[in-house]
């Protein structure tokens, strides 16, 4: 609770400025609606000329809190409909103005104009992206949805989505470099939990970058029912910049410490002014070193995309995504132990540069989507995917240390990977009342997926079996590997594994009386999963229920439970040579979900117990999976997002997870934390705006990342003694200064203050007879910063 | 290419390994029979007199009451420091009856009824004790070592030098997993023993399959045609056979003088009994340690009639090469230091497959301490 307390401690001192304002201040009350009465939901509401603003709920209601007394412009916007201002003045210490504002239906422009105030900020979303099929209020879903916006990963300085981990609780960064990374979400592996516009099961080869990236959703606990397969930990979904008719001129500039430089230019808007035709095109690139030398990575993306709006609410989009991606020398290796951080000099890299080339981290994303207003309030949605990926090149491990860590002993190898998802999914949602008081919120879809990959191994003809190949010291080392001496290689055999699945699922969300809602939901998926290395496939059709119970004590309170099952069949090499069971589960989480000061700060909290049968767990020595028989994950989060006052912005949150083998046909097991998990996970930063004065468009931010109990060993694969071996939990401070103007932005972020020397991905190999335990680990960057700048025009 | 030959030799040794373990230890027991045996069983051994040996026939007759009425197969002067043996015929497997006696005086010095533990294990390194089923068996498990020491020699051969130096010899330091000490020991010590185990190998080969005999011969001949072993077949002679006794006497005494030269060590081995027509064969040897010197002389077995003489100097290569198999074999051709080669070449050779077999067993729980995901899950193709 400490960091409650300083939490509100700080909401406190940093709003103390704005308090006389607020004794003036008063609300506007009302209601948007169409032209015959109608309530219009989701409709947008922004006072001219500041960044506050909201948006109706399902009935067309709004309140906007806390707004000086005056005369004010209200912009109001929605899609399908005209946009209009409205003139309204708040005096103070009299009843809230209650107003109703009529739009008229855009029958000439089939898209919106949308006004777009370069000063709004938003950090504080009401409901997910049609990609998450979801359909819901934020405040009405029964489930722990962060919805991250482009501003807040633009104010952490972030440029991919490896770094995303600390915007949200729950989700912890297991490793990753500038291409290739994987995060644990919930305690629960989420390599596969990527999604890219409702996109995934698929492995990405290149991570996406922060500036393709309109919004993230981390969508913690099992997302079978949205999206289908994914760990029951959660996911996250990259919400990509889209053509949605907004006219977008921007271009980015950024340079950081190890060599980074980036740059992006995103184009969007209406082909001709009321156009049926938009389009957006996002470009750009980055180039980062790294701390240890020889590392390289660079990534190029490319986002085309086109819409035809048919119909207000009605469209057919085509986009494609290509990102192109080269990393060297990713994955360096350090070692800790006897207490002793980092035995090798930080830039020490065991990759010899003569000799590797490097990575190929390629994705090729299509999707053509299709979404159709089937009449008030029901839409038809449809989107085919093809995904195609390609991880190819050459690269260096160290396979085995020397005792003192005086010499590494190397293995050069070659890697051909190509993925593949082919992905069609289509569904109806809409709503009907039954009576007066129950609101149905119905969807219906299918959902179809394969997901491929192909992959070959190579090595070096005839190693020595223990990897004492390659030596090389880490005292002044010596680069002298030839390229004959990496030339007489074997590619092992391909590998092809996948699955496949066809679902089909419904959901009623049943809301009664705009108190209680009842989501009832079941997913019937017929999956087949299979590899080339197995003898059989396997084919299983299962049922997998969902039971919701929201009571929304107010709008802006809510609390709810949900019980939801998971499916998802695997594939794996499994050490016993027995084809890889289904992974089974169930979720039970209660939540407690609420906004404040006019919807602009969102506390959300949660308890939750994630349980997974048939868990397959890498050997990480041998590669080879086991199945462990059950590992529960059981938690609380909570997370504090928003703008408690239009000069504060805050992101805190904190995870506390604990995830276990709970059964085992290895009883010595249970008991066993999982791989990959940090017991206690805080984030936290403020960022504070001056919108008045000398110093107006200036802010500045502090941030703090806390992990302990990190547990760096996998399940069953170390000495018992190991068993609640964690590495060295760490604090980190960073702190941002940016400047804004309705074109002009620049922003500094400095992270690692304190230049504390940290693990920023860590695994713990035992002792042998011979060698006592020692983490391999990579180090986490002293003091660095990055710059960036963009321009609107 | 690598890859495949290392498939192979695998495959090989994991089939093979048990038994080339037992051939080969006891092989190397084997080596130092003879040594081993002197020391253990006293009896073999006795002070030269400087006299002539007895003829068999005075052998004979004194040993006869020890072997009751079992037919004489072989009467052996082993040298004149070493008692004689009567050996009485016995059916496979049956233990033997065989009487030490004074060469001189002909006095029995010890009678042997029961196998000895040298026989256990010729017996296990010939056949495993199972027959000639088990003769199969380690004919093929020589086979595939032959193969096993061609692949091996394949994998053991370094890339570069720096790699070569730590292919040559042991480069331990202090804390080396035991794994790669296993590795060593597999890689180094295999590849010297391969050296001399070939020799090893091929000899035991050509006992076990005739066309390796036949190849060696037409190898070392320089294509001549094969001609088998001496087996005279001589035909029955008119008369009275005369009694064994006699023939072994005559048979004995035309040996030596037809010698006509020092000799270490004769023996004399009979037909079995129901041969109507039969040929005493008298091998006599010059030398005490190796056996490829030897003259071989056949007589009638009816009359002691000279049949045929063979000398090794008159042999052709490929014949002298099929009567060095045995010395080569255990490695007197070279005298001692032979001896010990072959010792210790086969005790690695014993060592090889189960250093092997824990390289293969170990290589599948390789340490890597980290790599990328994807590379890791890739290597999964590799782990067949």
């Amino acid at each position: 609770m400490r960091t409650f307390t300083t939490l509100r401690l700080l909401v406190i001192l940093l709003a103390w400025p704005a308090r006389p304002v607020l004794a003036q201040t008063s609300q506007i009350k009302g209601k948007v609606t169409d032209q015959a009465g109608q309530g219009l939901p989701y409709a947008n509401l922004v006072i001219k000329g500041t960044t506050k603003g909201t948006a109706t709920d399902q009935t067309g209601r709004f309140v906007l809190r806390q707004v000086p007394a005056g005369a004010h412009q209200l912009v109001v916007t929605c899609v399908g409909y005209r946009s209009l201002e409205y003139s309204v003045t708040v005096a103070t210490g009299q009843t809230p103005a209650e107003v109703t504002i009529a739009l008229a239906e855009d029958s000439n422009t089939l898209n919106e104009v949308v006004v777009r105030d370069l000063k709004l900020e938003e950090y504080v979303v009401e409901a997910p992206s049609a990609s998450l099929r979801i359909n819901t209020p934020l405040m009405e879903t029964p489930q722990n949805i962060a919805v991250v916006t482009t501003q807040t990963i633009k104010d952490f300085g972030l440029v991919g989505t490896a770094e995303m981990a600390r915007l949200t609780s729950g989700v912890v960064k297991r490793y990753g470099g500038a291409n290739d990374f994987a995060f644990t979400i919930r305690g629960t592996d989420a390599t596969n939990n990527n999604f890219r516009n409702g996109v995934g099961n698929y492995w990405w080869n290149q991570q996406a970058d922060a500036f393709m990236i309109e919004r993230v959703e981390f969508v913690k606990g099992p997302t079978g029912f949205m999206i289908g397969n994914a760990e029951p930990g959660g996911l996250l979904n990259e919400v990509t910049k889209q053509p949605d008719g907004t006219r977008v001129r921007e271009a980015q500039v950024g340079h950081g410490t190890f060599g980074l430089w980036r740059g992006g230019v995103d184009v969007g808007g209406q082909a001709r002014p009321n156009s049926r035709w938009s389009y957006r095109l996002v470009t750009g690139g980055q180039r980062q070193l790294g701390l240890a030398d020889f590392y390289t990575a660079h990534r190029t993306y490319w986002l085309p995309s086109v819409r035809y709006t048919y119909r207000p609410g009605s469209h057919v989009q085509v986009e494609w995504i290509r990102m192109d991606g080269r990393s060297r020398a990713e994955g360096a290796n350090n070692f800790s132990y006897n207490g002793q951080d980092f035995l090798l000099p930080l830039r020490f890299n065991a990759v010899d540069p003569n000799v590797v080339r490097g990575i190929e981290t390629d994705d090729n994303y299509l999707r053509l989507s299709h979404q159709h207003q089937l009449g008030r309030g029901w839409q038809l949605k449809t989107q085919l995917a093809d995904v195609r990926g390609l991880y190819r090149g050459d690269g260096m491990f160290v396979s085995t240390p020397s005792v003192q860590f005086d010499t590494l002993y190397r293995s050069y190898y070659y890697i051909n990977w190509r993925n593949r998802l082919a992905a069609a999914q289509t569904f109806v949602d809409g709503t009907f009342y039954t009576g007066r008081s129950f609101k149905h919120s119905v969807l219906v879809g299918l959902d179809y997926g394969r997901s491929q990959v192909k992959s070959q191994f190579g090595d070096l003809n005839d190693p020595d079996p223990w990897g004492d190949q390659l030596p090389i010291l880490t005292r002044n080392p010596v680069y002298n590997l030839t390229p004959e001496q990496v030339q007489d290689t074997t590619m092992y055999p391909e590998d092809d594994w996948g699955t496949r699945w066809l679902a089909l699922y419904a959901q009623d969300h049943l809301k009664i009386a705009d108190r209680l809602v009842v989501t009832v939901a079941g997913r019937l998926s017929h999956t087949k999963a299979w590899a080339s290395f197995d003898s059989a496939s396997v084919y299983n059709t299962r049922f997998t229920p969902r039971f919701g119970l929201t009571y929304l004590f107010n709008r802006n309170l809510s609390a709810y439970g949900l019980y939801d099952q998971t499916f998802l069949p695997q594939t794996g090499r499994k050490e016993d040579r027995t084809a890889a069971r289904p992974l089974t589960g169930s979720n039970l989480e209660f939540g407690v979900k609420s906004q404040w000061l006019g919807q602009q700060l969102s506390i959300n909290a949660t308890w939750f117990r994630t349980v997974k049968n048939n868990v397959l767990v890498q050997n990480p020595q041998t590669t080879l999976y086991v199945e462990r028989g059950q590992i529960t994950s059981q938690g609380f989060e909570l997370d504090v997002m928003g703008s408690p006052t239009p000069n504060l912005v805050v992101n805190a949150n904190y995870a506390y997870t604990d995830a276990r083998i709970t059964q085992d046909a290895d009883s010595a097991l249970v008991g066993f934390p999982n791989f990959g998990l940090a017991r206690h996970v805080a984030n936290a930063m403020v960022r504070y705006r001056f919108l008045a004065g000398a110093l107006e468009g200036f802010s500045v931010g502090l941030g703090a990342q806390t992990l302990s109990g990190r547990s760096v060993v996998w399940p069953g694969w170390s000495a018992p003694e190991d068993r609640d071996r964690t590495a060295p939990g760490y604090t980190i401070l960073d702190a941002n200064v940016a400047y804004k103007t309705p074109r002009f932005a620049a922003r500094l972020n400095v992270y690692n203050l304190t230049n504390r020397l940290y693990h920023d991905s860590s695994w713990w190999n035992s002792a042998t007879d011979t060698q006592p335990g020692f983490f391999a680990a990579s180090p986490g960057w002293p003091i660095n910063l990055r710059l960036a700048v963009e321009y609107r025009f | 290419m690598k890859k495949l030959i290392g498939k192979i030799h695998l495959v090989l040794g994991l089939a093979s390994g048990l038994v080339v373990f037992v051939v080969a230890i006891t092989g190397a027991i084997w080596t130092f029979e003879q040594e081993i045996s002197d020391w253990v069983y006293p009896y073999r051994r006795l002070a030269a007199s400087g006299q002539p040996f007895l003829p068999p026939s005075e052998l004979m007759r004194m040993a006869q009451p020890h072997l009751g009425n079992r037919a004489i197969q072989a009467i052996d002067y082993p040298g004149p420091d070493r008692a004689a043996t009567v050996r009485a015929r016995s059916a496979d497997h049956q233990p033997p009856h065989e009487v030490y006696l004074n060469p001189y005086t002909a006095q029995v010095r010890h009678v042997k009824t029961s196998h000895g533990f040298f026989d256990l294990v010729l017996d296990l390194h010939v056949n495993l004790m199972l027959g000639q089923a088990g003769r199969q068996v380690v004919d093929f498990a020589t086979l595939f070592c032959l193969v096993l020491l061609a692949t091996g020699l394949v994998l053991w051969w370094p890339k570069n030098r720096p790699a070569a130096k730590q292919r040559l010899w042991f480069r331990w330091k202090n804390g080396l997993k035991w794994k790669r000490k296993n590795y060593d020991l597999h890689n180094i010590l295999g590849f010297y023993a391969s050296w001399v185990a070939v020799f090893v190998v091929i000899t035991g080969l050509a006992w076990g399959f005739g066309w390796v005999n036949r190849g060696l011969y037409w190898l070392a001949s320089g294509g001549a045609a094969y001609v088998d072993y001496a087996d005279p077949k001589p035909a029955p002679e008119p008369g009275q056979p005369l009694p064994l006794a006699t023939v072994a006497d005559r048979a004995y005494q035309q040996t030596v003088d037809r010698y006509a030269r020092p000799f270490a060590n004769i023996s004399l081995y009979f037909p079995p009994d129901t041969a109507k027509t039969g040929v005493i064969s008298c091998y006599i040897n010059p030398s005490a340690v190796t056996y490829y010197k030897s003259s071989s002389y056949y007589y009638h077995r009816h009359s002691g009639t000279p049949l045929l003489e063979e000398h090794f100097q008159q042999l052709n290569n490929g014949q002298k090469l099929r009567s060095l198999y045995y010395d080569i074999h255990i490695g007197k051709l070279l005298g001692l230091p032979g001896q010990l080669l072959v010792f210790f070449a086969s005790l690695v050779v014993a060592s090889l497959p189960i250093t092997g077999f824990y390289v293969w067993y170990g290589r599948r729980y390789k340490a890597i301490a980290r790599s990328s995901s994807k590379t890791r899950t890739a290597r999964v193709a590799m782990v067949k």
